[in-house]
């Protein structure tokens, strides 16, 4: 009796000493306490921008077990009130997604020290203020391989919302591929003045149509309508957007946030989090191309082989794609 | 409009849009949240929750209470004017876009005198938002006065043309040079309203809108000119053939108003975004008409029917994320308020007549 009580009460010391120790490793990977919320400046139905930061919120969620909550279709005038609720209701990682909700993420974080912040392209960081980019420049090269390698007039178009540092860099990362492949090729491109106006993108899209361009990319809501109506090809962005014209999105540049917001939510959790810029890319798996669905028949075979050879050496990182958001006319 | 239509209008308004006493008006409130309680049911909600987390996220913690004034400021300070146009007979609906020009007046003159001292700067910038509102006013009023043009359409004709030339001047001259997006340049400290509450975003317009609400409360009722402000607006023949000046009391409708609708675009750019942007205003303009109402255009009391409506947006996004209740929910309780302002004169008259008929 006395030496099964011996051995019961070791074995209970061993199984407590097992605990603490599954305990003391496990607390900082399973993250059940951090909720992490982001703010939208559209809805997350868009299969767009918002589509993109809603579904990497998600992801991230699960796949870190932790507690997800947005607010979607948020006013500038709005933003900073939203994160600061956010942050006073105990969600420690907040995702500012709009390139223009900078000033708010940084008026928020001054107050909310020991809260993290993501601002969207954001040009000021504070300690607590980090930011995230979307390299979908290094997407756009591809598409504007592949729009020149699809066009028979010889010119092709690109229709954007404003002329900020990303729309730049996307807008002449475009021309450098489509440059590669057909040097002689002409490149239009209308900034509508405005992240959403549909009926301006598709009459800025049908304008550049009728200046003779038959591959589209569509950097907004309206461009791909345009293209249907016609009869050209549009290259979709952000999401694959195949299904909003089946015989004229050739393909789409993806941007999957999903391993971003999880990485640095992981960072929080563990404490390694820093304020710097986040950018995942093509390297990552993060920026890529859609499905073709089939239409990449229309696509010079040359130039598709020449695609899968560019996105190869941008993994292995024998090919930089060029970084260029000079303002344009 | 002749003498008599306008007459008719006022009367109409006297019955129907003003209330006798504050307590039809909290009533009116209790039973647009209980049709609201049967609507989030309807969806499968607990009203009960969504309510609670509703006022826990408005009043419930410092940063709430915060946002509540905050937001109290644009919609007493437009209520408080378009509650004494109402009192002097001038329908005026343009308080939106009275409030845009009134922000970028301010913004504007913040940036011309940035670097100059805040005593100096602020009360300027304020001078430049209550002028450039009670100008867009102006407008309507001439149109008023000189080719009775209906200000109910004016008004609110002009909130568009207000908001699309700001955008205009956003993108255009009074862009920030440094950024692609429709705003301008950030306001220097000195063009920056105190802040009242650490921590928080509580601004100094909160003091001011109260400041506006006591004396206009006064000068409603206390004074000579409040007097014949109320005289016009219940009967503009009489008040001519006692000898007031109808012009100068409508006028006097019109240019506060519009100043006052100003003032809330200062208090939203030198208290809140610290620039002007383009959507400064989620409608403040539009939701204050609801708010004077509900206010019986006693100012004190619109004062008072701001902070409910204050309380009742900012709560309505924690409301969706916390009991899946949409946010438009709250603007469907808004609109019931008015709904029943308007009705519940109408409903004891209905059951009136149907027991006459009855008998």
């Amino acid at each position: 009796m006395t030496s099964f009580m011996t051995l019961s009460r070791r074995r209970f010391a061993q199984a407590a000493l097992l605990l603490v120790a599954t305990t003391a490793l496990s607390t900082p990977v399973l993250a059940a306490d951090l909720k992490i919320a982001m703010i939208l400046p559209g809805p997350i139905t868009d299969n767009d921008w918002n589509s993109v930061g809603y579904n990497g919120l998600e992801a991230a969620g699960k796949a870190l077990g932790a507690e997800v909550a947005y607010v979607e279709n948020v006013t500038d005038a709005d933003a900073e009130r939203l994160l600061r609720d956010f942050a006073e209701r105990g969600y420690k990682l907040i995702f500012a997604h709009s390139f223009s909700f900078g000033d708010a993420a940084l008026n928020a974080a001054e107050d909310f020290p020991d809260t993290t912040f993501m601002a969207g392209t954001a040009a000021e960081l504070a300690p607590n203020l980090g930011t995230y980019s979307n390299p979908d420049y290094q997407g756009a090269y591809l598409a504007g391989m592949l729009a020149a390698g699809t066009s028979k007039t010889g010119s092709v178009g690109w229709v954007g919302g404003m002329p900020a540092p990303n729309m730049l860099a996307n807008l002449h990362a475009y021309e450098a591929g489509a440059k590669e492949v057909k040097p002689e090729i002409k490149v239009l491109h209308t900034f509508i003045g405005s992240w959403f106006d549909p009926p301006k993108a598709k009459e800025a899209a049908i304008a550049q149509v009728e200046q003779g361009a038959d591959v589209l990319s569509a950097q907004g809501v309206g461009v791909i309508d345009a293209a249907i109506t016609k009869k050209v090809f549009a290259l979709g962005a952000m999401t694959d957007q195949n299904h909003l014209g089946p015989e004229a999105v050739l393909t789409s540049v993806t941007w999957d946030l999903g391993p971003l917001v999880t990485a640095v939510g992981q960072a929080v959790i563990d404490g390694t989090w820093k304020s710097e810029n986040w950018s995942y890319g093509v390297a990552a798996n993060s920026v890529g191309l859609a499905d073709f669905h089939g239409l990449d028949k229309n696509v010079d075979p040359a130039v598709l082989k020449a695609v899968e050879d560019k996105i190869a050496a941008i993994k292995a990182g024998t090919f930089e794609v060029p970084l260029d958001t000079s303002e344009v006319q | 409009m002749s003498e008599s239509a306008s007459a008719a209008a006022i009367g109409f308004a006297r019955r129907w849009l003003l209330p006798r006493s504050v307590l039809s008006g909290m009533l009116c409130v209790l039973a647009a949240f209980a049709i609201g309680a049967l609507l989030i049911a309807a969806i499968g909600r607990d009203p009960v929750l969504a309510y609670l987390s509703l006022f826990e996220a408005s009043l419930g913690s410092t940063n709430g209470l915060a946002e509540t004034a905050i937001r109290t400021v644009p919609l007493a300070f437009c209520g408080i004017g378009i509650a004494l146009a109402f009192r002097a007979g001038v329908f005026n609906v343009g308080a939106e876009g009275q409030l845009f020009i009134g922000g970028v007046a301010a913004a504007w003159m913040g940036l011309q005198l940035g670097g100059q001292p805040q005593w100096l700067v602020l009360p300027a910038m304020a001078l430049a938002a209550a002028v450039a509102g009670a100008g867009w006013s102006a407008i309507a009023g001439v149109l008023k006065l000189k080719f009775r043009a209906d200000e109910l359409i004016t008004t609110i004709m002009l909130n568009y043309i207000a908001i699309y030339f700001v955008g205009y001047l956003l993108h255009g001259p009074l862009q920030d040079p440094g950024s692609p997006l429709a705003r301008t340049a950030r306001l220097a400290a000195e063009a920056r309203l105190p802040m009242l509450l650490e921590g928080t975003r509580l601004h100094a317009g909160l003091l001011l809108v109260v400041v506006v609400a006591i004396v206009a409360q006064v000068f409603l009722w206390r004074s000579v000119a409040g007097f014949r402000l109320r005289a016009v607006g219940h009967n503009a023949r009489a008040a001519e053939n006692t000898g007031m000046n109808v012009k100068a009391a409508l006028w006097t409708g019109f240019l506060i108003c519009g100043a006052l609708s100003g003032l809330a675009g200062f208090s939203e750019v030198a208290g809140v975004q610290r620039r002007m942007i383009e959507n400064l205003s989620p409608g403040f303009g539009y939701t204050a008409i609801i708010v004077a109402l509900l206010g019986q255009t006693n100012p004190l009391g619109v004062l008072a029917a701001a902070v409910l409506f204050a309380a009742l947006q900012i709560g309505s996004t924690t409301m969706e994320s916390a009991a899946g209740v949409p946010s438009a929910l709250t603007t469907v309780i808004q609109a019931l308020v008015v709904l029943l302002l308007i009705g519940q004169n109408a409903l004891p008259r209905l059951f009136r007549r149907r027991a006459v008929t009855g008998s």
